[in-house]
């Protein structure tokens, strides 16, 4: 009983804090999607690694690593841990300098042509919808798991607590509920390794065990060339993906904004590493031939903790679902209102422009909520083939654009147009190819091959392109 | 780019791709594949190497000043 009363407790601290921030953002776009680019550099990391350790990192990575063993599974967030030297290197500082809200704006900048302006929000509002789905199945699960709650009661609820304080608090009362929650993710997943290396006398004492029993849990898949995808697609997501890059804007300086990537990027190792290297052995020694991989994390955690911790555990889950959910949310929103609509809006009184953001936010929250109450097998997979068209149709366009100085229109529209239609393509021909390929593998050098034969061949940029991408670089 | 990360840049790609080599998912080292280790030692190298290119960036703009 403690355990629910702990998470409603939670639930409305959520709702409280998106209230009280309304008051101060509703009738500001600077205040709503960027927090009036003031957050510091510590608050800044902790909002990064939760909104980066979703439920499905939390929940997911554990049932990934049960299924598809530990390597596959170590490429796959070794790839998005690898994504933040070249978000921290390559863009974050250029897009910060720029000084807009979304990573659309920065393409819109440098590529500025109706489709991008189109293509680019589309493809955020599909990517990320998916993911969200995924984190609110992580929610009802977890709520199904270890509170006893029916799934669907548990992601309504949900879906309605955070949609509620992000369509009023935008960006402070994602900020600030978000640091909560990084916190209580790293203390779950830090007290969850020592409880459970304590009871095993070392810390890999299960995992050489698991190893010896299960010998494919140290192999990699035979056969599969997946995990080369999972690993492509996170490390050119993170560079691009909006809810990152919404974070790179809401730093109060450039060099603020690298530094809250690296202390976040060095927390999410660690976390990840505790999560395959210690919880999965443990998961899959004690609990062998679920059904459902994405239930160990939340079995482990109900074997082994008393029922207060239970509940600490069952809060910090949504708290993981609930900061990457809301961050998400709060991206699609800026590709629908401030993206798609931000130009008939902008005609409009501030009041109008809030109304259409608010509508905007729980259309897209009821939308996710439809799809999650029938929701995919294996969060891992489901949400990093979403993250993958972002990766596909974004990587080149946006870091070509800032680094690359025959980067011209025609270039950015090919690139762009050519990544995302190659890798839905072949995700959805899959099976009936003649070879086996992985989308992303075939999409991003095809991408790339377009934006450098465009690149070569086609009319270079106006001199003024350059110098205000060279303003970008802080020359 | 500044050289230090550009050869950091460099560096990581070249382990990455190292990592990928076929021979690396075969050979085991504790019951889990060398790939897997290299995998792990990217999780927990990358965030050290940033913030020590971060670090000496800020040491060289220090010393510039002075």
């Amino acid at each position: 009983m403690i355990e629910r009363w702990l998470v409603l407790a939670y639930l409305a601290v959520c709702v409280v804090v998106g209230v009280v921030a309304s008051r101060r953002v509703l009738d500001s776009p600077d205040e709503y999607w960027v927090a009036g680019r003031r957050v510091g550099t510590w608050v800044n990391a902790l909002a990064i690694l939760a909104a980066l350790a979703s439920g499905g990192s939390l929940v997911g990575v554990v049932g990934l690593a049960y299924r598809d063993g530990i390597p596959a599974t170590l490429a796959l967030f070794a790839g998005a841990v690898l994504g933040f030297p070249l978000a921290t290197i390559l863009v974050a500082g250029p897009l910060r300098r720029l000084g807009k809200f979304t990573i659309t704006d920065f393409l819109a900048f440098r590529y500025p042509h109706p489709v991008v302006r189109t293509l680019v929000p589309s493809l955020i509002v599909v990517s990320l919808t998916v993911y969200m789905v995924s984190q609110m199945k992580a929610a009802g699960l977890t709520a199904e798991t270890l509170l006893g709650i029916d799934y669907r009661t548990a992601i309504t609820w949900a879906t309605i607590v955070f949609v509620l304080y992000v369509s009023f608090g935008g960006m402070v009362a994602v900020t600030v509920t978000d640091v909560f929650q990084g916190a209580l993710l790293f203390g779950l997943m830090g007290a969850a390794s020592v409880v459970l290396a304590l009871g095993a006398g070392s810390p890999f004492a299960a995992l050489g065990e698991a190893a010896r029993a299960v010998p494919a849990f140290g192999e990699l898949p035979a056969g599969s060339s997946a995990y080369l995808g999972y690993f492509l697609i996170w490390a050119t997501a993170i560079p691009v993906i909006p809810h990152i890059v919404m974070r790179v804007s809401t730093a109060k300086d450039p060099d603020s904004a690298r530094l809250s990537l690296n202390l976040a990027t060095a927390g999410y190792g660690v976390m990840i590493l505790a999560a395959i290297l210690i919880i999965a052995p443990v998961g899959l020694l004690e609990f062998p031939g679920l059904a459902d991989p994405d239930e160990v994390f939340l079995r482990v955690v109900g074997e082994h903790f008393p029922p207060l911790l239970r509940g600490v555990a069952v809060a910090a889950v949504l708290a993981a679902v609930m900061s990457t959910t809301d961050a998400f949310l709060l991206a699609v929103s800026s590709a629908v209102t401030h993206d798609l609509l931000g130009g008939v809006l902008a005609r409009r009184s501030p009041r109008a422009q809030a109304l259409v953001r608010l509508a905007a936010t729980w259309v897209v929250g009821a939308a996710a909520l439809v799809w999650a109450w029938s929701p995919p097998e294996l969060l891992s997979r489901f949400y990093t083939a979403g993250v993958g068209l972002l990766s596909a149709g974004l990587f080149v366009p946006v870091v070509f654009g800032l680094w690359w100085r025959r980067a011209n229109l025609a270039g950015g529209v090919a690139a762009l147009v050519v990544g995302s239609g190659v890798y839905v393509g072949v995700l959805a021909l899959g099976a009936a190819l003649p070879v086996r390929v992985e989308p992303i593998v075939a999409a991003l050098p095809l991408s790339l091959l377009a934006m450098v034969w465009f690149g070569l061949r086609g009319r270079a940029d106006a001199p003024e392109m350059d110098e205000a991408v060279s303003r970008l670089h802080g020359r | 780019m500044p050289r230090r990360e550009r050869w950091a840049l460099v560096g990581l790609a070249a382990f990455s791709a190292a990592a990928f080599w076929p021979a690396f998912g075969r050979i085991e080292l504790g019951g889990i594949a060398l790939f897997g280790w290299f995998m792990a030692a990217l999780l927990a190298g990358c965030p050290v190497l940033l913030l020590s290119l971060l670090h000496a960036e800020r040491r060289a703009r220090r010393g510039g000043r002075s």
